[in-house]
C-alpha cells in the first residue's frame, strides 16, 4: 500500500519519472481548462443564461465576494491566483471518488509545491501593492523586535498549510483503506462521504489561509 | 514518505499554468460577462428611470392641461349662463315695454272711442233737442224756430250794457255774426239796425254760416262774444253725460272735462246771461 501517488510511477522515462500525482494533475487540469473553455465558448450577457454558465458565474461571484470580505479590497488581482488554488484542490479531492483514482493533493510534493506558491505569491502581491519598503516594513511591526518571529511565522505557516491538507487527504485515504480490509461494506462509504466533505473544507480552509495571508502582506497595518 | 523534488517542480509548474490557462477561459470570460450584463441592466434601469421621468413629465402635462380645458369649460358655463340671464331679462323688458305700447295704445283706442261716442251722442243728443224743440215750438207757436232764434239774440243785443258796448264794440272796426243758418236780408238789415242804434256810428257788419253752433247765432267783435246757441245748452248735457260716464269707467274719466268748454268759458259766461 502506497502511501503517497508519487510512489506509482505510469511512465519511466529515465532520469525523470512520470509518477501518478503529476498525471492525476494534469486530468484535473484537463477537466477544468476544458469543461471552463466548454462553457465560456458561448457565454450570454444577456438575462438568460446556460445552467453551466450559472454554475461557474456563482463560483467566480462567491470566490470574488469571499476574497473581499476577507482583503478588504478589489478581489480583481487575486481572484485568479486564489479562485484556482481553490479549484484544483477542489476538483482534486472530488475525483477521489473514482475507484482507481488517487487525489495529488494526497502527495506531500504537491501540497507543498502550493504552499510554496502562496509562500512565493505573498511578497510578490505585497510588494505590488505597497512597493518594497512598504512590504518590508511588514516584518518590524509592530516593533523590530518582532523581525525574527515574523520570519518564523512565515516559514512555519507555510509548511502548516502543506503539512495540513496533504495529512487530512492522505489520512482519509489511508482511513478508507485499513478499513477496506476490516468491514468492507457500509463503512467505507459512509468515510468516503465524509472524505469528500473534508476534501472541500481543506479546499476551502487552504484558499481562504492563502488568502488571510495575502491580505496581511497587503494591508497596512 | 518524502517530497519528490521533480514533483515538486513538476506541480509548481502545473499549477502556474494551470493559473494561467483559468484566467484566460474561466475568470476572463465569466468576470467579463457578469460586467457586460451588469452594464445593460444598469442601463436598462436607467433607461426605465428616464422613461419613467418623461412618462410623469407627460402624465403632468396632461394633468395641466385637463385643468385647462375644466377651468375653459367652467369659464365657458359661466358666459353661457351670464349671457343666458342678459337675454332672459332682455326678453323680459322686451315683453314688458310692448305690453305697456300695447295698454297705452289701447288706452289711447278707448279714449279715442269714449271722444268719439261723446261727440256723437252730442250731435244726436243736439240734433234731437233741437228737433225736439223745432217740433214744440212749431207746434205751439207756429213760428219758425229760427225767427225765435234770431229775436232771443235781438232782445239780447239790445240789453248789451252800455259800458260793455264802450269797452269793447267802440274800437272794433269789423264785427262778425255766426249763424248755424242762412239769415234772410231781411233779418241781416234789422240786426245790422239794431247794432247801429247801440253802437251809434257804421260798423262793418259780416255774416257767416258755421254749422256747428247748433241752431245758434253768435256775435263776435275782437275779444267779445254775445250769441245764444243750442251748443251751450249741449256743452252742460255733455257735462252731465261726461260725469255719468266716468261713474261706469273711472280708468278713462278725463278730469279737464270736454275740450270745448275750457276753450270758451267766456262763451258760456256771456251764454249764461
Amino acid at each position: 500500500m502506497q502511501l503517497s501517488p508519487d510512489e506509482i510511477t505510469v511512465w519511466d522515462l529515465g532520469p525523470v519519472t512520470l509518477n501518478a500525482t503529476v498525471v492525476f494533475s494534469w486530468l484535473v487540469m484537463i477537466i477544468l481548462v476544458g469543461g471552463a473553455w466548454l462553457v465560456t465558448r458561448n457565454l450570454s450577457s444577456g438575462p438568460r443564461i446556460s445552467r453551466w454558465q450559472n454554475l461557474l458565474e456563482t463560483v467566480v461571484v462567491l470566490t470574488r465576494s469571499q476574497i473581499r470580505d476577507i482583503t478588504q479590497q478589489d478581489p480583481g488581482r487575486y481572484m485568479a491566483f486564489i479562485g484556482t488554488l481553490f479549484l484544483f484542490i477542489s476538483m482534486s479531492n472530488l475525483l477521489s471518488i473514482i475507484p482507481g483514482y488517487s487525489a495529488p493533493t494526497g502527495s506531500l510534493s504537491t501540497t507543498a509545491a502550493l504552499a510554496i506558491c502562496v509562500f512565493v505569491a505573498v511578497p510578490v502581491f505585497g510588494i505590488m501593492e505597497r512597493g518594497v519598503l512598504g512590504y518590508l516594513r511588514n516584518y518590524i511591526e509592530p516593533t523590530p523586535l518582532m523581525l525574527p518571529f515574523n520570519i518564523i511565522s512565515e516559514l512555519s505557516r507555510t509548511m502548516a498549510l502543506a503539512v495540513r491538507l496533504f495529512g487530512n487527504i492522505m489520512s482519509g485515504r489511508i482511513l478508507i483503506a485499513i478499513l477496506l480490509s476490516i468491514v468492507p461494506l457500509l463503512v467505507p462509504v459512509v468515510l468516503e462521504i465524509l472524505g469528500l466533505l473534508i476534501g472541500q473544507i481543506q479546499a476551502y480552509i487552504f484558499a481562504v489561509l492563502a488568502t488571510v495571508y495575502i491580505a496581511s502582506a497587503t494591508t497596512k497595518s | 514518505m518524502q517530497i519528490d523534488w521533480f514533483t515538486f517542480g513538476a506541480q509548481i509548474i502545473n499549477f502556474l499554468i494551470l493559473v494561467a490557462l483559468l484566467r484566460r477561459f474561466l475568470y476572463g470570460p465569466i468576470v467579463a460577462a457578469m460586467e457586460k450584463r451588469e452594464e445593460s441592466i444598469a442601463a436598462q434601469i436607467e433607461e426605465a428611470e428616464r422613461e419613467r421621468e418623461r412618462a410623469e413629465e407627460e402624465a403632468e402635462t396632461y394633468r395641466r392641461e385637463r385643468q385647462n380645458i375644466e377651468a375653459r369649460r367652467e369659464e365657458l358655463l359661466a358666459e353661457a349662463r351670464e349671457a343666458a340671464a342678459q337675454r332672459r331679462q332682455k326678453l323680459i323688458d322686451e315683453m314688458r315695454a310692448e305690453v305697456e305700447t300695447q295698454r297705452d295704445g289701447w288706452q289711447a283706442a278707448v279714449q279715442r272711442e269714449k271722444d268719439a261716442f261723446l261727440r256723437a251722442l252730442r250731435e244726436r243728443v243736439g240734433e234731437h233737442i233741437f228737433r225736439v224743440i223745432r217740433r214744440a215750438l212749431a207746434d205751439l207757436a207756429d213760428v219758425e224756430l229760427e225767427q225765435h232764434v234770431v229775436d232771443v239774440f235781438a232782445s239780447r243785443l239790445r240789453s248789451v250794457a252800455p259800458e260793455v258796448i264802450e269797452t269793447s264794440f267802440a274800437d272794433s272796426r269789423e264785427m262778425v255774426i255766426h249763424s248755424a243758418f242762412e239769415l234772410s236780408d231781411e233779418t241781416r238789415e234789422r240786426l245790422a239796425d239794431i247794432l247801429q242804434q247801440q253802437v251809434g256810428n257804421h260798423v262793418a257788419l259780416r255774416f257767416d254760416v258755421n254749422a256747428d253752433l247748433i241752431s245758434g247765432i253768435l256775435l263776435k267783435t275782437g275779444d267779445y262774444q254775445l250769441g245764444w246757441n243750442l251748443r251751450d245748452y249741449l256743452n252742460l248735457l255733455e257735462e252731465r253725460v261726461v260725469e255719468a260716464l266716468a261713474g261706469d269707467m273711472p280708468t278713462i274719466a278725463d278730469p279737464a272735462g270736454p275740450p270745448e268748454e275750457a276753450a270758451q268759458p267766456d262763451a258760456a259766461e256771456a251764454s249764461a246771461q
